[in-house]
């Protein structure tokens, strides 16, 4: 059978769970929103635009699922705030965030350090690092109600290892590995879990470059001890919900290669 | 011939070598200068928050002017705002932008400066961080992110400017030496049971552990040694 189809292993993990999934118009975060969706979680997949949002609702709803979309641009605070409220509106509680939204293209764009200027650093961190911290403090109150809320950012191994084509990411992303230590250390008390996962997944950029440049396709896919990409809903999704369900609630404070084994050095 | 040894590890180690200490703390990059120059170098110190390239820039150039080049960049900096202790749900959003924004651009500042004075001849970056940043702590979500944003930085900067012969590391000190009011702040404890860590009995000070650790990595002898991370903890967290 294939992993795509038949009943998943994860349904009803996450009954009556309420969430919101940032990025959730495509990739990892559209994989996400459909595996909490799936496993029995009210979803709010938002993203800077809502029609990539509208269509990760209706792949939902396709399946029986439970969402709404919303446009939310997590570099802006209050739009953030409005999020949380409408969720909270709507369903009467949120349990999960998921912390996926980045800048999009700007993150994968090549650069040398030497030419980063203020504003290539600005626009990539009002939605990385601004947008955690965004979330963080929009969400805690309803969180901290859940009494088993969970905080997940989506980090990258680049934030472990660095990265001459990315330092902007992967700066960005070393620093959600403190944030992350850091509030999870400040929230136990208040019973909600802080997480990140760092996934490699084929994604629809990642197919693009990896179409242009084969070559680097086979010696990239050759370093994974498991053979292949990741699927973002499949393996990553998947990866979230089982971080979201109680199965894992004693988890916190970790960043969580999801990635085949590509990255084993921690 | 031991005795001398303990007195002066590695002396020399940085002779006829010129340093730039930038640090934010007054105290701190006093102690570290005064250790290069134990080991033979010469030092200028100056300020690490430039506040714009042109200054870091500049600030980096006057400071190799009077010291006729540059071999060594030792670098710590994070704004004020970063170093008080609070919840992160009551951080007020100038301070979050104050302590991660404004101390990662300083960093970036900092970092493109070194580089202007050493891509043609190569030489060596050293960012000092709160060795803390490692296992994150409750009160300082900012400093930690932007520590260890500065720690990832550093390695991708070691990746790219490694063919110009530069080598950048990143050295993690005790949190009350980084900067005095941080002491106070709620450092998650290791959890051993047996004595007391460090296992060393001590944190490793400034002008002589720390400082002989830089001139290390300064030195020849750490010609192999880049974008690697260095916990000087004297035995805490033992990490990685």
């Amino acid at each position: 059978m294939s992993a795509t189809t038949g009943m998943s292993s994860e349904a009803g993990l996450l009954s009556g769970r309420v969430a919101i999934v940032t990025g959730a118009g495509a990739g990892i975060g559209r994989g996400i929103a459909q595996a909490l969706a799936a496993a029995g979680a009210h979803v709010a997949a938002t993203g800077r635009r809502l029609g990539p949002c509208d269509e990760t609702l209706a792949s939902i709803e396709r399946e029986g699922g439970s969402a709404i979309a919303l446009e939310v641009d997590v570099s802006e605070r209050a739009a953030v705030d409005r999020a949380v409220e409408a969720v909270v509106r709507r369903w009467g509680r949120l349990d999960i965030v998921v912390q996926n939204a980045n800048a999009g293209e700007q993150s994968s764009h090549p650069i040398a350090l030497e030419d980063v200027t203020a504003d290539d650093w600005t626009r990539q961190a009002r939605v990385a690092w601004d947008g955690n911290f965004h979330c963080a403090q929009a969400a805690f109150g309803p969180l901290q109600a859940s009494g088993r809320g969970r905080f997940i950012v989506l980090g990258s191994a680049f934030g472990l290892h660095g990265a001459a084509m990315n330092p902007i990411y992967s700066a960005l992303k070393g620093g959600d590995r403190g944030f992350v230590k850091s509030l999870a250390r400040e929230w136990g008390r208040h019973g909600i879990t802080v997480n990140a996962i760092e996934p490699a997944a084929m994604t629809e950029p990642a197919q693009v470059f990896f179409d242009q440049n084969p070559a680097l396709r086979d010696l990239f896919i050759g370093m994974f001890p498991l053979g292949r990409m990741g699927e973002p809903r499949n393996d990553i999704g998947r990866a979230v919900v089982a971080l979201c369900s109680d199965l894992m609630g004693y988890v916190t404070g970790q960043n969580l290669p999801v990635d085949g084994g590509l990255y084993t050095a921690l | 011939m031991v005795e001398s040894v303990i007195e002066s590890p590695g002396a020399a180690l940085l002779a006829g070598r010129r340093a730039i200490v930038a640090s934010a703390g007054a105290a701190l990059g006093a102690a570290l200068a005064d250790g290069l120059r134990r080991h033979g170098a010469r030092v200028v110190e100056t300020k690490a928050a430039f506040g714009s390239r042109a200054a870091a820039e500049a600030g980096l150039a006057d400071a190799a002017q009077e010291l006729g080049g540059v071999d060594l960049v030792v670098h710590a900096c994070a704004d004020a705002a970063a170093l008080v202790s609070r919840p992160l749900a009551s951080l007020a959003a100038e301070d979050w932008q104050a302590a991660a924004h404004r101390g990662m651009l300083d960093s970036l500042y900092g970092l493109q400066a070194a580089h202007a004075q050493l891509r043609e001849r190569g030489g060596v970056v050293v960012t000092v961080g709160p060795s803390g940043s490692l296992v994150g702590a409750p009160g300082l979500v900012a400093l930690m992110t932007l520590a260890e944003g500065q720690r990832t930085l550093i390695k991708s900067a070691a990746r790219q400017w490694g063919r110009h012969g530069m080598r950048l590391n990143w050295v993690g000190i005790a949190a009350r030496h980084y900067a005095p009011g941080l002491g106070d702040a709620a450092w998650p404890q290791t959890p051993e049971l047996g004595p007391p860590p460090p296992a060393l009995g001590r944190v490793p000070e400034p002008p002589t552990d720390v400082a002989d650790v830089i001139a290390w990595l300064g030195s020849d002898g750490a010609r192999g040694v880049t974008g690697a991370s260095f916990n000087l903890d004297g035995g805490d967290w033992m990490l990685p």
